[in-house]
């Protein structure tokens, strides 16, 4: 006699192999099967359209299937199939190191934590009395952020030796607002979520450039590092940077150390080792001027980038090539005393070049001298050049008799 | 949460709803059969399920909620004639003694009655798909 426990079983059955095929189909037919997470083709079942998805997975083909697995799909679905899609794709994630599986794991989470009725029994029957209610009530208010915890966990503890693994966490947790507008969730907890997230990589960047930090104090305190250490220094500046994501905040602490080091070059006019220097953190610093360039109310750098740009045009190989350089600077801090004056000096080498002596009189030579200088007399008037480019230009008028 | 794959519940098979009782239990049990190495895991999972609520939910959390027709498709809902249970009488000397078979004694009860050509010889009854523990279905063990 066939019994509603056999029904059961045919079930249960059916529902294991569908999820075997599955398992196989996203993560390799080595994969081990985690049978006892088979009760999300029994959740999937229970969905339009589920149970012909199941029998398709079993024949073999598990396209439809795959598809029902999109967290975004079930938002109001049960909380049972979230719960599972959250774990299901986590494990996915985990094994292929997908982005995207992770973060529609973050979406399930979210999704569930709207959940709060399933949540609540869940708790209670898990606690017990061993959670005086209001306890088991506040720890539930923090569900949505354990996923987030776990991840930023992950990142922190990979950041020292700059780890795959962290680094995708990084990725995941920038995509944490994106998750959780998928979610529907509050702008109240999206963005303290969001915070979190933020909190998190900051963390974790920070885990990554303290031991920079402490390298650079420590060859400083044994004496000037040379310009082939300080590159080497600035490197690991650029290794932390791509690992992170390209983020501000490994850009500030690369400017922060590197411009120390360059002065010591700089004073002494050791050209040479100053290229040597500042050629590794190029990338870096370009980037933020960049970012400022787009948001000119990001001030706080704009000094030490525009100093940095200083240094490169000191040691570009052309007049042209420092005269745009500072001109960037100066768009970048117009205020900025250093790249008034390196522009002002190569305005008037420039000027210089084109007045005779160096050629011979032209007017057109003459006219675009003058405006160098008129341009210079107003940037940075005390220039140390100023003096003999404009006695020049005064004999070139004279020669051109062209009235001063 | 996600670490699954590291999931007290899920690695030792326990049913977090069941409450701290229910997870000592079962580890009790693993613990009988298991060598010095897994007694400290088991015992390791055993303070982190039993001794510490907030984490006990945390587990249970990242474990997935059992298949809904899991309780009804334990071995205790298999049929009654294929179900082995630790309470069957050991065989004894007797149970070694060839049996008359049934099959055969009904051929021959049929053979002599004047329905004989109307009614077919029964199959043996050894052979029949739901009486024959042979047959019944293949049991998951995790």
């Amino acid at each position: 006699m066939w019994r509603q426990e056999d029904d059961a079983l045919l079930a249960r059955l059916t529902d294991e192999l569908a999820f075997e095929r599955l398992v196989h189909a996203q993560m390799g037919n080595d994969a081990p099967v985690p049978w006892h997470a088979s009760g999300l083709c029994a959740a999937v079942r229970s969905t339009p359209g589920g149970a012909d998805a199941l029998d398709a997975a079993c024949a073999g083909n598990v396209t439809a299937l795959v598809e029902r697995l999109d967290p975004a799909r079930h938002l109001n679905g049960s909380p049972d199939l979230l719960h599972h899609l959250a774990l299901h794709h986590a494990r996915l994630a985990e094994a292929s190191g997908d982005a995207d599986a992770h973060v529609r794991s973050l979406i399930a989470w979210l999704a569930l934590a709207r959940e709060e009725r399933y949540l609540r029994d869940l708790g209670a029957a898990i606690v017990e009395s061993a959670l005086p209610r209001a306890e088991l009530d506040r720890t539930l208010l923090e569900v949505p952020f354990w996923p987030v915890d776990e991840i930023g966990e992950r990142a922190k503890c990979g950041a020292r030796d700059l780890t795959a693994v962290a680094k995708r966490a990084l990725v995941v947790l920038r995509r944490v607002p994106e998750a959780c507008h998928i979610a529907g969730v509050s702008n109240e907890l999206e963005r303290r979520i969001t915070q979190r997230a933020e909190s998190h990589v900051a963390a974790a960047i920070e885990d990554a450039v303290t031991p920079i930090l402490m390298a650079i104090a420590e060859a400083t305190a044994q004496g000037e590092p040379t310009a082939r250490e300080g590159a080497a220094l600035v490197q690991r500046f650029v290794s932390v940077w791509n690992w992170s994501g390209q983020d501000e905040s490994v850009e500030h602490a690369a400017v922060d150390e590197v411009t120390p080091l360059a002065w010591a070059h700089c004073r002494q006019s050791r050209w040479g080792d100053l290229g040597i220097l500042i050629e590794p953190a190029w990338p870096l610093v370009d980037s933020l001027t960049r970012r400022i360039e787009a948001d000119p109310s990001q001030i706080a750098y704009a000094a030490r980038c525009a100093q940095l740009l200083v240094f490169k045009a000191d040691v570009a190989r052309t007049e042209t090539e420092t005269t745009a350089i500072c001109e960037r600077a100066l768009r970048l801090c117009p205020a900025h005393r250093n790249t008034r004056l390196t522009l002002a000096h190569s305005l008037c080498e420039q000027a210089l070049r084109l007045l005779p002596g160096a050629r011979p009189a032209t007017h057109q030579g003459c006219a675009a001298a003058e405006d160098m200088i008129k341009r210079v007399e107003l940037l940075y008037p005390s220039s140390t050049r100023l003096p003999e480019a404009q006695k020049r230009l005064a004999e070139a008028k004279k020669l051109l008799g062209i009235a001063s | 949460m996600s670490g699954a794959s590291r999931n007290p519940f899920e690695r030792f098979g326990i049913d977090p709803k069941e409450g701290p009782r229910a997870i000592t239990e079962r580890l009790r049990e693993l613990v009988q059969d298991a060598n010095e190495e897994d007694r400290a895991e088991i015992r390791a999972a055993w303070e982190e399920l039993t001794l510490h609520p907030l984490r006990r939910l945390r587990a249970a959390l990242g474990a997935h909620p059992r298949h809904p027709d899991a309780s009804r498709t334990l071995p205790d809902n298999a049929p009654l004639r294929s179900r082995r249970t630790s309470t069957s009488p050991s065989l004894s000397f007797i149970d070694l003694a060839p049996r008359p078979s049934v099959a055969h004694a009904l051929r021959a009860f049929l053979s002599n009655t004047e329905d004989r050509s109307r009614r077919s010889t029964p199959e043996p009854l050894d052979d029949d798909p739901v009486l024959s523990p042979s047959e019944k279905p293949k049991h998951h063990v995790r």
